[in-house]
């Protein structure tokens, strides 16, 4: 049984188990890359050819210098279209969830008409409230090839007010 | 569950007997792997599964993450859910008539939240043996 296909919340008219995912499997994943007969520089550095070398969304989105308070939910930062810290690109440059370039995630158009639609119906057509879930239950603690929060996390729930 | 039903898939796909990638109007994924001539070890049934894992996983696991995130961090800040729903409200005041995604993206608040909670580090996905290896 594969957790993200559980049919629970189907069966609770009041109390949602909304989108809730527990995974329980280990591996970490990043993004190597690997320039096979070229020396690379990188800042002060000289990266061999054949040295794999990788990034992840996370440190740049929680690099303070890009996105002051980091670790923070400030949706007004994105007002306005605004440009970066160093005046050279839009902050949305520095978005990198669905990476970039000829290897930019497949599926970014689905998933980006997938959140608007989505949540714009949810809160449209209904009031929603947190039922026992707090940060500790979406911050980032374990790397499972997706973000996880905590292992005894219950996900994210919420009772349908309206 | 998922495994299998995927398993079915592949099985029918390799047998030429795969009703909906037949009937699909356009190439599916693995229409076009099977056509790309690749070497054997890279249509194997296993191999294949692995694929079709990978591409579900990918499309299921990420976004599901990002709507929980959005979600909770809406709810918990009153002041950015009552700005949501506002502007919500006021871009489509009959709640059955939701606009399409071209025109919600024109909502400012909306685009920031949704950006806001993209932030959120998505998965890199790149190998797919060792996401199926985390799926089954």
């Amino acid at each position: 049984m594969y957790p993200g296909f559980s049919s629970d919340f189907f069966q609770h008219p009041v109390l949602i188990t909304c989108l809730a995912l527990r995974l329980s499997f280990g591996s970490v994943q990043r993004l190597p890359r690997v320039h096979r007969n070229q020396t690379l520089t990188y800042g002060g550095w000289q990266i061999p050819a054949g040295t794999a070398v990788s990034m992840d969304a996370y440190h740049i989105h929680v690099n303070p210098d890009i996105f002051p308070d980091p670790h923070e939910f400030k949706p007004e930062r994105w007002l306005g279209d605004p440009m970066s810290f160093d005046g050279k690109h839009r902050l949305s440059y520095y978005l990198t969830s669905f990476s970039r370039g000829s290897r930019v995630c497949i599926g970014m158009h689905l998933a980006l008409m997938d959140m608007y639609v989505a949540l714009a119906t949810l809160f449209r057509r209904h009031k929603l409230e947190l039922f026992e879930t707090d940060r500790s239950d979406v911050d980032f603690i374990m790397d499972l090839v997706r973000p996880m929060p905590k292992w005894d996390s219950k996900g994210v729930r919420v009772i349908v007010k309206a | 569950m998922r495994k299998q039903a995927i398993q079915r898939q592949i099985k029918d796909v390799l047998a030429g007997t795969n009703v909906e990638s037949k009937a699909a109007a356009h190439p599916t994924i693995f229409t076009d792997i099977l056509q790309a001539n690749l070497p054997p070890a890279e249509l194997s049934f296993h191999r294949l599964t692995q694929e079709a894992m990978s591409v579900s996983g990918a499309g299921i696991e990420t976004t599901m993450w990002t709507l929980s995130v959005a979600t909770f961090h809406i709810l918990w800040n009153p002041a950015i859910e009552q700005r949501l729903v506002s502007e919500l409200v006021e871009a489509m005041p009959d709640p059955d008539q939701i606009l399409s995604w071209a025109q919600l993206e024109k909502l400012p608040f909306l685009s920031a939240v949704i950006s806001e909670c993209e932030c959120t580090p998505d998965f890199p996905l790149t190998s797919f043996s060792t996401l199926y290896s985390l799926l089954v």
